[in-house]
C-alpha cells in the first residue's frame, strides 16, 4: 500500500469520526433539551390547584384551595381583583397532592376574582396560575327543589296540581334515601337520581283539608323508572265539599289512693248517617289526661244535608258517660258536635252499669212540685224510679237510644188529689226530663213540705250489734252494727241530730255518743257506740273534749278544690279518735301547676306529709283531759309548677388545650326545673370526637308522665367549644356521658361530673 | 489473487457502525420520551377533567326536611364554625345549626343560614368554584 493511500485512509477516518462526534453531540444536546421540555410539559399537565368557591362574607375572603394534581406545589402569591384593581398577597405555603386548605384573608373591599400563582416543587422554574370568581353570598335557591327550575333537563320532574290549596305531602324514596316535600299549593320540583337505571317510589297524602272541603290526592302511590331519559310524575289534588261531625272527648280517668292517674278502656261508638250521603262511622273515644281535650273529626263529602244518629255505644266497666246529642243533621261546611263526657271511676263496684238493663242508655229525671210527699213512679221500658218528694237528676235507664217514659202517682196525701205531668214523654239517651207534681186540696191544709237537705251518718264501734237510732227533725234511721255515711234527710240547712240506743245486746249496757249534735246540710257525722257488761257501771259522760277544727287549703288560691271530711268542728271524747281525710278536686290547675304533696299540721306543727292526692290523719284525743283542748288541724295541698328549661348561653369557653369540667366556670348555660311527683331523672351528653359542639340532654320522669297524664319533661342544649381568639378548638372526648338526677327541683344545674377534653389549633392551619 | 479487498471489519467500519448505533439510540430515546410524555400528559388531562367533573357534580345539592341532600355525595373538608365533621356526605342534617355556617366541600363552598326558627334553614350562598 502506498503511503498516499494510508494517509488518505487516515484522513477519511478522522473525518468520519469528527462528523460522527458532531452528530452525536448534536443529538445529545437535542435529547437533553427535549427531555427537559417534555418533563416540564408533563409536570405542567399534572399540576392543578382547584379553587372550590372563594367566598367573601363578613369582610373575610375565604379561598379554599384543593390540590387535585399529581405534584406538590408551592403557592407563592395570591392576587385579589377588586373594584380598585389587583392586590398582591404573599402566601408562602405548600400543598401536597390531595391536600385541602382554606386561606382566610381579611379585606375591606369587595373582591371579584382571585388568582393564585403556584410552582411545582420539583420544577420551581414553572409558574402556573389558577383563578376563580368570588361568591358574595346572597339569597339564591339551590336546585333541584325550586319552582323556578325548568322542566328542560330535569331527570325526574314531579309536580302537584293543587287548585284548592289543600295541604299535601309527597314522599319519595330512591337509592335507600327517603325525601319529602310538603306544600299547600300547586308546586313543581326536580329530582336528581344519583344514577340510572333507578326506580323512584312516590307516596302522597293530604295533610290539611281546606275548611268545608274533603280532599284527596292521586295517585297515592306510584313509581318512576328513570333510565337516563327525562321523566315526569304529576299528582292532582281534588276536593269536594264536606260536612263535619266532631266528637269532643272529655273522657277522664281518676287518681287512685297512690296518686296514680288511671284511665279506663276507650268508649266505642258507631254513627250512621244518611241523606245526601250514606255511611257509617266507627271509632273509639279514649280516656285522656286531666282536664285535657281531644277532638275526633270526620269530614263527610256531601253536597247536601246529611242526617245522623248514634247507632251504638259501648261503655266499658267502671266508666260513666253522658253523651249528647245522639242525633242531628248537618249541612256542607257545617259542624255537628257530639260531646262524650265520661269519667272512669272503678272504685264503686259495678261501675255505672246496673242490673236489669244493658247500662248503656239512660236519661236524667227531675221531679218538682212535690212539696206534699206525694208518691210517684216514672218508668221506662227497662227501669223504674219511685219516690216521694222532689228529686233532681236521677238516672233512669232506658231500653235503647230512645224510649218512652211514663209517669204516674202511686199515693196521694190524705185529702189531696195529685197529678204528675207529662204522663208520657218520648226520651232520647242522655237527655234531661222534668216532671211536675200538682195537687188539688179538699179544704185541708197541705202536708208539711219535704225538702232535699241531707247529712251523712256514720256509726262505729258497734261491735256487739246494739240497736241504735239517729234522728233528725224529719226522719230517723236505725240499725245495728256499724254503718258508713248513711244518708239522713234533715229539716233544713241546719238541724239537730239525736242518737240513742234502742236495744242492748244480752248482758251488755250500751250508749251512743254524741247523743245530740248540730248538723249542717251536706256534712258527715260520726256516732260511737260503747258497750259495757251489765253490772258494770256505764262510764260517766266526759266532762272535757278535744275540740278539733279541721280546714283544707292550697297554695294555688283555692283552685285545687281541696276539702276535708269531716269538715266541721269535732268534739272528741278523751281516749277516742277521729280520722280526718283531705282530698283535691282539680289537678292540674292553670296555668301549669300540678299537685305535689299534702302537708297536715296540728296547731301549726307538721304531723304528716304525703304525696298522694288524698291523705288522712287519725286524731287521737288524749285520755286524761283536765280541760277542753282546742286543736286546729290543717291540710294544705301544695302544687308545683311543672317545667324543665334551659337558660344561659350556648358556648363552652376554654382557655386552650386541656380537660375541663362542665361547670359555670366555663359556660353560662344551665338547666332549671320543678317536677311535681318526681320519680327519677337522667342526663346524657352527645358529641363527636373532633367536633366542636356537644349536646347536654336532661329527662325527668314523674308520676304524671308515667301515667300519660302529662308529657315527659325533657330539655337539651348544645354548647359550642369556644377557644382563645385565633384558635379553633375541638373535642377529644367527654367522660362520663350520662348520669342520674335525684332532685325534683333545681335552679342552676349542670352535669359537673362530666369532663371535656379539648384540643385547640391556630385557625387556618393546614389540615 | 492478492491485492483485492480484505474480508472482515476495518477500524473505519467499526467507528461508523458505532456512530450509527449511538445515533439511532438517541433518536429512539427522543421519540419514545416524546411519546411517553404525550401519553402521560394526556392521561393527566383526562384524570383532571374527570376529577373536575366529579367535583362539579358533587356540588349539586338541595335542602329539604331540614337537611342538605347531595344526590352525588360530597366530601366536606371544613366548616366555619366547626360543626360539620369532615367526611363523605349524601345527607347533611342541619339540626343544631345556628346562624350562618360555611361548609367547604371539595367542590364548592355552601353557606347555610338558619331562618330564625329552630327548624328552618336556607342556603344563601353557593360557590361552585
Amino acid at each position: 500500500m502506498a503511503l498516499a493511500d494510508i494517509v488518505l485512509e487516515g484522513l477519511t477516518l478522522i473525518l468520519v469520526i469528527a462528523l460522527g462526534a458532531v452528530l452525536i453531540g448534536g443529538l445529545s444536546y437535542l435529547a437533553t433539551t427535549t427531555v427537559s421540555a417534555n418533563n416540564a410539559r408533563l409536570i405542567e399537565a399534572g399540576t392543578y390547584v382547584y379553587l372550590p368557591g372563594p367566598t367573601y362574607i363578613n369582610n373575610t375572603l375565604y379561598i379554599p384551595m384543593y390540590n387535585i394534581g399529581k405534584y406538590t406545589v408551592y403557592v407563592k402569591y395570591l392576587f385579589v381583583k377588586g373594584v380598585n384593581g389587583v392586590q398582591e398577597y404573599t402566601t408562602n405555603m405548600i400543598l401536597k397532592p390531595g391536600q385541602y386548605y382554606v386561606y382566610e384573608l381579611s379585606i375591606d373591599y369587595t373582591p371579584e376574582a382571585v388568582t393564585i400563582v403556584v410552582s411545582p416543587i420539583n420544577d420551581p422554574r414553572l409558574a402556573l396560575e389558577f383563578s376563580s370568581n368570588v361568591t358574595t353570598p346572597k339569597p339564591i335557591a339551590l336546585t333541584p327543589i325550586s319552582t323556578s327550575l325548568s322542566a328542560q333537563g330535569c331527570p325526574v320532574l314531579a309536580s302537584v296540581n293543587d287548585p284548592y290549596n289543600a295541604g299535601w305531602r309527597v314522599t319519595w324514596t330512591m337509592a335507600g334515601g327517603t325525601y319529602s316535600i310538603s306544600e299547600s299549593s300547586s308546586y313543581q320540583w326536580c329530582i336528581l337520581p344519583p344514577y340510572y337505571p333507578i326506580t323512584v317510589n312516590f307516596q302522597s297524602t293530604i295533610t290539611q283539608n281546606p275548611t268545608g272541603y274533603q280532599c284527596s290526592i292521586n295517585p297515592q302511590t306510584t313509581q318512576v323508572n328513570y333510565e337516563g331519559k327525562p321523566e315526569t310524575q304529576s299528582f292532582t289534588v281534588t276536593c269536594t265539599s264536606a260536612a263535619y261531625i266532631v266528637i269532643e272527648d272529655y273522657y277522664y280517668g281518676s287518681f287512685n289512693e297512690y296518686g296514680w292517674y288511671l284511665c279506663g278502656d276507650p268508649v266505642k261508638y258507631t254513627i250512621n248517617y244518611w241523606g245526601n250521603a250514606t255511611g257509617t262511622l266507627s271509632g273509639q273515644v279514649p280516656c285522656i289526661g286531666v282536664n285535657g281535650q281531644y277532638n275526633i273529626t270526620y269530614a263527610i263529602p256531601t253536597n247536601g244535608t246529611i242526617y245522623w244518629n248514634l247507632a251504638s255505644v259501648k261503655i266499658p266497666s267502671g266508666t260513666t258517660c253522658i253523651i249528647s246529642p245522639t242525633s242531628g243533621s248537618v249541612n256542607p261546611g257545617q259542624v255537628s258536635t257530639i260531646t262524650f263526657s265520661c269519667l272512669y271511676w272503678p272504685y264503686n263496684s259495678g261501675g255505672n252499669n246496673n242490673g236489669g238493663n244493658n247500662g248503656n242508655y239512660y236519661v236524667y229525671v227531675t221531679v218538682t212540685g212535690d212539696s206534699y210527699g206525694v208518691g210517684w213512679s216514672i218508668a221506662s221500658s227497662v227501669d223504674t224510679i219511685t219516690g216521694t218528694g222532689n228529686v233532681n237528676m236521677e238516672r233512669l235507664y232506658i231500653g235503647g237510644l230512645t224510649d218512652t217514659l211514663t209517669a204516674s202517682i202511686t199515693s196521694n196525701p190524705s185529702g189531696y188529689t195529685c197529678t204528675i205531668s207529662p204522663s208520657s214523654v218520648y226520651a232520647s239517651w242522655g237527655s234531661d226530663y222534668t216532671f211536675t207534681v200538682t195537687c188539688r186540696g179538699q179544704g185541708q191544709p197541705p202536708p208539711p213540705p219535704s225538702n232535699n237537705y241531707f247529712v251523712y251518718v256514720t256509726v262505729k264501734n258497734d261491735t256487739l250489734s246494739a240497736s241504735w237510732q239517729v234522728s233528725s227533725s224529719v226522719k230517723s234511721i236505725s240499725g245495728s252494727g256499724n254503718v258508713n255515711n248513711e244518708q239522713l234527710p234533715i229539716g233544713g240547712q241546719t238541724d239537730t241530730l239525736t242518737a240513742l240506743i234502742t236495744s242492748n245486746p244480752s248482758g251488755y249496757q250500751c250508749s251512743i255518743r254524741p247523743s245530740s249534735t248540730q248538723a249542717t246540710d251536706g256534712s258527715s257525722y260520726t256516732f260511737t257506740v260503747n258497750c259495757v257488761q251489765s253490772g258494770q257501771s256505764q262510764p260517766p259522760p266526759p266532762k272535757y273534749y278535744c275540740i278539733v277544727t279541721p280546714s283544707a287549703s292550697d297554695n294555688v288560691n283555692g283552685a285545687s278544690g281541696a276539702y276535708v271530711s269531716p269538715s266541721t268542728t269535732q268534739y272528741i271524747p278523751p281516749g277516742q279518735s277521729v280520722i280526718f281525710t283531705w282530698a283535691i278536686r282539680n289537678n292540674p290547675v292553670p296555668p301549669d301547676y300540678y299537685f305535689n304533696n299534702w302537708v297536715v299540721t296540728l296547731n301549726g306543727q307538721t304531723v304528716k306529709t304525703d304525696q298522694t292526692s288524698s291523705t288522712y290523719y287519725d286524731f287521737q284525743c288524749p285520755s286524761n283531759l283536765s280541760s277542753n283542748q282546742t286543736y286546729t288541724l290543717s291540710g294544705t295541698a301544695y302544687y308545683w309548677e311543672r317545667y324543665l328549661k334551659v337558660g344561659g348561653g350556648n358556648t363552652f369557653n376554654v382557655p386552650g388545650n386541656g380537660t375541663y369540667p362542665i361547670t359555670s366556670q366555663y359556660t353560662t348555660a344551665y338547666f332549671y326545673w320543678s317536677d311535681p311527683l318526681f320519680i327519677s331523672g337522667s342526663w346524657n351528653i352527645d358529641y363527636q370526637a373532633g367536633g366542636a359542639t356537644f349536646t347536654i340532654s336532661v329527662q325527668l320522669n314523674d308520676a304524671y308522665s308515667q301515667t300519660a297524664a302529662a308529657t315527659p319533661l325533657s330539655a337539651s342544649t348544645t354548647l359550642a367549644i369556644a377557644g382563645p381568639t385565633g384558635y379553633l378548638c375541638s373535642i377529644n372526648s367527654i367522660s362520663p356521658t350520662s348520669g342520674s338526677i335525684t332532685s325534683a327541683k333545681a335552679s342552676n344545674w349542670l352535669p359537673t361530673s362530666a369532663q371535656v377534653s379539648v384540643t385547640c389549633v391556630p385557625q387556618g392551619k393546614i389540615r | 489473487m492478492s491485492g483485492g479487498p480484505k474480508a472482515g471489519f476495518t477500524l473505519g467500519g467499526l467507528v461508523v457502525l458505532g456512530l450509527v448505533v449511538i445515533t439511532v439510540a438517541l433518536i429512539t430515546y427522543l421519540v419514545s420520551n416524546y411519546l411517553y410524555v404525550t401519553y402521560e400528559a394526556g392521561k393527566y388531562s383526562l384524570e383532571l377533567s374527570n376529577k373536575l367533573s366529579s367535583l362539579s357534580r358533587s356540588c349539586i345539592a338541595y335542602i329539604a326536611n331540614n337537611s342538605l341532600y347531595f344526590p352525588y355525595s360530597t366530601y366536606v373538608e371544613y366548616s366555619i364554625p366547626n360543626t360539620v365533621k369532615p367526611g363523605l356526605y349524601s345527607t347533611l342534617n342541619l339540626t343544631g345549626f345556628r346562624g350562618e355556617v360555611l361548609i367547604f366541600t371539595e367542590g364548592c363552598t355552601i353557606l347555610v343560614k338558619s331562618t330564625g326558627n329552630a327548624t328552618g334553614f336556607e342556603v344563601i350562598g353557593y360557590g361552585t368554584g
